[in-house]
């Protein structure tokens, strides 16, 4: 049987462009959601969580021609070189493959005035992966995956898939979306989004935050790449669907549950309590953290710390499932449990037992899990 | 050793046309519009649901290619957490990305709908399915250029193999917008699914291999 190892990774979001520095932030309980009044983005103030583009611009004008990339194709080579400069991973092999994730990709191309020398064939998200691919001179196609919300963590379970069946060693997965009105005008044409900073969990949730950024992991088979004490494994990971709504989460719970339940069952999960911590999806909609407390409770896991990431980063859609898997190995490396930013008073039906405050612990597996539109759940299981 | 698995059934959406397994069961004039086609297509079926009509162009196609597919298959054996849906198109939701961002570009005409939003998502098309069957098995949306048969047999393969399903619904569900300034003149569609599973039942019972799936993904059976 092949392990799958975490060989390296990077995060680029408003609270940084390296993953320490985006641990180390959500550590000291730093937001990157702020108010904002970019008519270009939404015709009234919201709060969102904003990469500094201006950072960026300087960044990759020491790669490449910043006139011949998108944002969301920035983010995804500066990110991706960010994590390839971490491994000796030989990437260009044909045993190494990339998977981009993402929900709306080159989506501000439909804007006439935007990027007017870049070809809109790049709306296609294919296109933009092969550009993706040819920057970094990899021999195989690429696969994009775009699912909601869970697309981050099914690109990641389809990566751990795609290697434990032999067919590759090495798999690079990166997950990017930015900030469009495209975007912002649709959840709130949803009414989702909150006036204030979310509060996932809590009584006085009343919807998300949105936010932008990108993640990437390099998964591989060989262990010998990574160091003794840093050894982080895919263990196991599911999808799922609720079966019961587009736009709206099941009742129950009992989706996100089976994807949970599969992936316990695959990694042989006897004692559910031996669980480090959940980081869950936790959005701070009404229904969807009612949804996934009731999930957690179907599972037999409402003693495990749980804690939502949005608090920090807003809901980076494509991109989330990864910049929280990557936090949250992080934390599993620190043995330390990060608080869900925004969170006061348990506002679920459930007895969940939400992180309110950093802790250091000794912690061994943690669970990563997500939903979306389209009634959709994964579940991704990770341990030293 | 991986054991065999096996298609079970399949059909094809394409040209104002519907195939089961290989044969043609409902066609329309190539001068009609998709719209009329598809609606015409999904009565012909005498499987009511409203729904249907305020799906977009996405989700009308993989939703008719599904029904017609499970038509005379053994799909209600399995238990709902134990259908996978894997889907892979090419042009993602754009059809609709196009219709939604028509609605904000003019800030003078500025009305964001919900309904026309949710299916900027191209994995809806896979929620719709899920939702009027009931299935809550392992869900998949892929992106790619072409058809990519390989990548296909290996994930379903995988699922069937490891316990993850016991059959799998799979193939490849394309809708691009018609383009009034190009050459390009009426929409192009192409929908195949088919159902995979271990057994072997139903009425073709194709060993599962990228041979056989271009064979009957082309129709030339």
């Amino acid at each position: 049987m092949v392990d799958v190892y975490i060989a390296s990774d990077n995060i680029i979001s408003s609270l940084g462009f390296t993953s320490s520095e985006n641990f180390l932030n959500c550590k000291e309980g730093k937001s990157g959601i702020m108010l904002t009044s970019d008519t270009k983005l939404s015709q009234t103030q919201i709060q969102a969580s904003y990469i500094n583009w201006s950072n960026i611009t300087d960044a990759f004008g020491k790669i490449s021609d910043n006139t011949l990339y998108t944002k969301v194709e920035k983010l995804f080579i500066l990110s991706i070189t960010d994590a390839l400069k971490q491994t000796d991973i030989n990437i260009s092999d044909n045993k190494t493959l990339l998977i981009l994730s993402t929900t709306k990709g080159n989506i501000e191309l439909l804007e006439p005035d935007n990027n007017i020398n870049i070809d809109r064939k790049r709306l296609k998200l294919w296109e933009m992966a092969n550009l993706i691919q040819k920057h970094f001179h990899l021999v195989n196609e690429p696969i994009v995956v775009s699912h909601a919300c869970v697309s981050g963590l099914s690109a990641i379970i389809l990566a751990t898939r795609l290697i434990k069946s032999g067919q590759y060693d090495n798999v690079i997965v990166s997950g990017g979306d930015i900030l469009t009105e495209f975007i912002i005008s649709g959840f709130q044409s949803f009414k989702a989004i909150s006036p204030n900073p979310c509060k996932p969990f809590d009584i006085a949730r009343d919807g998300i935050t949105l936010g932008e950024g990108c993640g990437t992991v390099i998964l591989t088979s060989n262990p010998a790449l990574i160091k003794e004490n840093e050894k982080i494994k895919v263990l196991s990971g599911a999808t799922s669907n609720d079966a019961n709504h587009i736009s709206g989460p099941s009742r129950t719970g009992d989706g996100l549950f089976y994807a949970i339940d599969s992936t316990l069952k695959e990694a042989e999960v006897s004692n559910a309590n031996k669980i480090g911590f959940i980081s869950a999806h936790g959005t701070a909609t009404s229904y969807n953290d009612e949804m996934e407390s009731k999930a957690f409770t179907l599972a037999g896991l409402t003693e495990i710390p749980v804690n939502s990431l949005k608090g920090y980063f807003g809901h980076t859609l494509g991109a989330a499932g990864i910049i929280e898997s990557i936090i949250s190995i992080h934390a599993l490396k620190n043995d330390t449990l990060i608080p869900t930013m925004g969170f006061e008073n348990l506002g679920v039906t459930e007895k969940i037992n939400v992180i309110s405050k950093v802790e250091e612990k000794t912690l061994n597996t943690c669970l990563k899990t997500a939903s979306g539109f389209g009634g959709c759940n994964a579940a991704v299981y990770y341990s030293k | 050793m991986v054991e065999k698995t096996y298609i079970s059934g399949y059909c094809i959406i394409r040209n104002n046309s519907v195939l089961l397994n290989g044969e043609t069961i409902f066609t329309c004039e190539n001068s009609t519009e998709y719209n009329d086609f598809i609606k015409t297509a999904f009565r012909n079926q005498q499987n009511p649901y409203p729904k249907f009509f305020k799906m977009d162009n996405l989700s009308k196609l993989a939703f008719l290619t599904n029904v017609v597919m499970l038509k005379n298959s053994n799909i209600k054996e399995y238990k709902e957490n134990e259908i996978a849906i894997i889907i892979q198109n090419a042009s993602s939701s754009l059809d609709t990305d196009i219709d939604y961002f028509d609605t904000i570009k003019d800030k003078t005409k500025y009305y964001p709908n919900p309904s026309i939003f949710v299916y900027t998502l191209p994995n809806i098309m896979i929620g719709e399915i899920c939702i009027r069957n009931g299935f809550k098995g392992e869900n998949m949306l892929l992106i790619s250029q072409k058809f990519n048969p390989s990548l296909l047999i290996t994930m379903a393969n995988d699922l069937l193999n490891n316990c993850k399903a016991k059959c799998c619904i799979a193939g490849w569900v394309e809708y691009e917008k018609k383009q009034e300034d190009k050459i390009l003149q009426s929409p192009v569609y192409d929908s195949f699914l088919c159902l995979i599973q271990k057994k072997e039942s139903g009425d073709t019972n194709i060993e599962l291999n990228i041979e056989n799936i271009n064979k009957i993904y082309k129709n030339k059976a």
